[in-house]
């Protein structure tokens, strides 16, 4: 299979705490790959690297799109090089991307991403949040919007068309004029992955989608995911806790502790993986009866676990997707 | 719409009409008598009645199959449809009242009314960076002088006349706009609103000592505006001509308020469907989905830095327009116009409307200055009897006289 997303030697710090130490993994197109590892391990600053959000001290990531090699750590955060230091445009072009972050080449790039708490624009209604998602597709021009050109009709239009058509998919069609905030959870986390692809993208990345969801909810997001890999060409990068789900529909699996990948390989490899065991339970051998429920934690019987001892762990435990973005060191 | 209901409709907006213009045009005041006159806002009221019935058996025929082809279609499956708040001929009939007002009301009531409108635009052009991008500007009124000493300056040093002001201090204000952007593109909330404040205290600092340019604490005089060329003083400047020389009528001192009243009305009608316009266009989502979640945007690919500087940039030059008018209204600015108490009272226009509702805005505008003026008397407590009305008016209605209307869509399943 030919890789779509190639993260090598990815190392990032917050100031003496190593996340990210040289995390290295391909994504195939059109597979589900999974990142799993517990909590604190560094995978959402994976997903906080790759899309810009945070410039990783080290490490590349790019995206191998048919139409060309996007270098996206490049393009996100230029490196001045000494002999631009007297060139006014590439000044201007690190100024700039100081700046904006750079965050939204990366969705031009083809890259969409959801986050591991909901972030919906709450006061706005579904088919709102959907538009936006489609700011970068649509016609932006003022003067064509004031005047209501034929162009900008139309452009809405498909716009609309579009947004409708994953509502419809995901089941939420009758939904599109309410509020977002208002919808029950389990709908706003689906709302957000509908939201993301309304970009566009070649590659979704889904930060613990699952999360908070009913058993019901799960069995249908896994079936959606297996679509959307199956039946709309999308590759997809998923971050989850549940072992079933991540079990299930994933075609690779990569797991992640102390900012480390101690493993990667399918799914059955790694339900047995000594490492894998370790870094979960603090145990290193293969579980009895955990063939089916995967590698999760109640079925295996509390009393035949050894005591587990404290890991360390770095000492700042902040969650990336509530603490300030802005205020990481660049 | 059945005829019984067009009917009805119809009747509603001429009665409507008749208790409104009774009081104004029904009463005549005789010496010390009070006369009724029943002709005048009858047939005011009956004229409206009609023209309802007219337009909506206009609107009818436009939905006529043969009729319907002529209008532009969307080609999709959805349909997409806009319930304005008012329909287009119930702004026009707002429009047309609003219009003859300069014929009943008094010199000092008009003021009052161009002070008022005044402010509706400033509110518009607040409530984008406040009401729809989420950003808390304190500091607004910068933007504001920005125009109207751009307009009286202008005028003193580069000749520049009200109507090329206007664009040049839209652009001017746009500028300083995109230049407080800057510094504050990663600030939010409180230290946002500092910076800004202090950006507008500078500002008007910088209008009261630089003497040499602006005249200092003393102002500077802003001209009265030309209408095609004419100038509407009594005497004209050299090698103009004043309007009532040129059709040899005798001068009429309220021609530069009237005049002055008509376009800014006209303007804030543009701006007013303008801003509507924005608010459903992309630009506007992005407003308000950078107030939401400034980190989902970018997640979208928005850039947020351009979206941000279109905000500050866009309400500034609003702002910038509210100046050039002031100045030509009052033929005189100085730095006391210019306080932190006008940001202050900018600010609650916008909150008492209703973030986010143009509408609101414009009502709130006017309700403001018009209580101002009654208050005259009680000028002692204006700001008590102002600030009490702000904390009812929080808690009876939190979102503001008009909450802001969500856009929906009418979305049909695909055949
Ligand atoms: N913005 C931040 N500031 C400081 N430390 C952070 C920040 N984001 C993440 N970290 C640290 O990086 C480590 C990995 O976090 P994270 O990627 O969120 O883990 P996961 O998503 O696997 O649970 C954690 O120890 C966390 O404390
Ligand atoms: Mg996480």
């Amino acid at each position: 299979m030919t890789p779509l997303l190639t993260v090598r030697d990815l190392s990032m710090h917050f100031g003496g705490v190593a996340a990210l130490q040289g995390v290295t993994f391909t994504v195939a197109r059109g597979a589900i790959t999974a990142i799993i590892g517990p909590n604190g391990a560094g995978k959402t600053t994976v997903f906080n690297c790759l899309t810009g959000f945070y410039a990783a001290a080290a490490g590349v990531v790019r995206l191998q799109r048919e139409e060309g090699e996007i270098d996206l750590m490049r393009a996100v955060h230029p490196t001045l090089q000494p002999r631009d230091y007297l060139n006014p445009r590439a000044l201007a072009r690190q100024a700039y991307g100081w700046m904006t972050g750079g965050t939204h080449k990366v969705v031009r790039a083809g890259v969409a991403r959801t986050f591991q708490n909901v972030r919906l624009f709450r006061d706005m209604t579904v088919l709102e949040n959907l538009l936006v998602a489609q700011h970068r597709l649509v016609e932006r021009r003022l003067w064509a919007g004031i005047l209501r050109t034929r162009e900008y009709l139309a452009a809405e239009a498909a716009a609309l068309d579009r947004a409708v058509a994953w509502l419809e998919l995901f089941g939420m069609f009758e939904d599109a004029n309410r509020l977002a905030g208002e919808l029950p959870y389990g709908q706003q986390r689906r709302l957000e992955i509908i939201r993301a692809l309304c970009t566009d993208p070649v590659l979704l990345c889904l930060d613990e989608p699952a999360a908070g969801l009913n058993p019901r909810e799960t069995q249908a997001l896994s079936r959606m995911i297996l679509r959307l890999r199956d039946h709309h060409d999308l590759t997809i990068l998923l971050i989850e806790h549940d072992m079933n789900l991540v079990m299930n529909i994933s075609d690779h699996v990569v797991v992640l502790d102390h900012g480390e990948v101690i493993a990667s390989g399918t799914p059955a490899a790694m339900q047995g993986h000594p490492a894998v065991l370790e870094a979960y339970l603090g145990v290193a051998e293969p579980v009895d009866g955990a063939s089916g429920g995967g590698l999760r934690e109640e079925v295996v019987p509390v009393s035949s676990l050894p005591p587990v001892p404290p890991k360390p762990r770095p000492p700042l435990i902040i969650d990336p997707s509530v603490a300030d973005i802005e205020a990481c060191p660049p | 719409m059945s005829i019984a209901a067009s009917l009805k409709h119809a009747a509603r907006w001429g009665g409507l009409t008749l208790l409104l213009s009774l009081p104004l045009s029904g009463w005549m005041l005789n010496g010390y008598q009070v006369t009724t006159t029943w002709h005048r806002p009858l047939w005011l009221a009956g004229g409206v009645f009609v023209g309802t019935l007219l337009a909506m058996a206009l609107a009818r025929l436009l939905e006529m199959p043969p009729l319907r082809k002529l209008r532009w279609r969307m080609q999709t499956k959805i349909t997409v449809t806009r319930r304005p708040a008012l329909p287009a001929w119930e702004w026009g009939v707002l429009l047309t009242i609003a219009a003859t007002l300069p014929l009943w009301l008094s010199t000092y009531w008009l003021n009052v009314m161009i002070l008022a409108l005044i402010y509706a635009v400033l509110g518009l052009g607040l409530n984008i960076v406040v009401g729809l991008a989420g950003l808390l500007d304190l500091g607004y009124v910068a933007f504001y002088a920005v125009g109207a000493y751009g307009y009286a300056l202008g005028s003193q040093y580069l000749g520049l006349g009200f109507w090329t002001a206007l664009p040049f201090c839209a652009l001017l204000a746009a500028t300083f706009g995109t230049v407080l952007g800057f510094p504050v593109l990663r600030m939010r909330g409180d230290y946002l609103a500092i910076v800004t404040l202090g950006f507008g205290e500078i500002i008007r600092l910088l209008l009261n000592n630089g003497t040499e340019i602006t005249g200092g604490p003393n102002g500077l005089p802003a001209p009265a505006p030309t209408l095609f060329g004419l100038e509407l003083t009594r005497v004209a400047g050299q090698g103009g001509t004043p309007w009532h020389t040129f059709f040899n009528v005798t001068y009429n001192p309220n021609l530069r308020a009237v005049v002055i009243y008509m376009v800014l009305l006209a303007f804030l009608a543009l701006l007013f469907f303008c801003v509507g316009r924005l608010q459903r266009m992309p630009i506007g989502r992005a407003w308000e989905a950078l107030r939401e979640d400034e980190i989902a945007c970018r997640s979208l690919g928005i850039n947020h830095v351009t979206v941000k500087l279109s905000a500050f940039a866009m309400g500034a030059a609003i702002g910038g327009i509210g100046g050039v008018f002031f100045a030509a209204a009052q033929g005189f600015v100085n730095p006391t116009s210019f306080t932190f108490f006008e940001s202050a009272l900018i600010l609650a226009v916008v909150v008492l409307g209703g973030l986010g509702s143009s509408g609101g805005v414009v009502v709130a505008a006017l309700v403001i200055n018009i209580l101002h003026e009654l208050l005259r008397e009680f000028s002692d407590y204006r700001v008590l009897v102002f600030g009490m009305a702000m904390v009812v008016m929080m808690i009876w209605r939190p979102r503001g006289l008009l909450s802001m209307r969500r856009q929906f869509f009418a979305v049909g399943k695909n055949l």
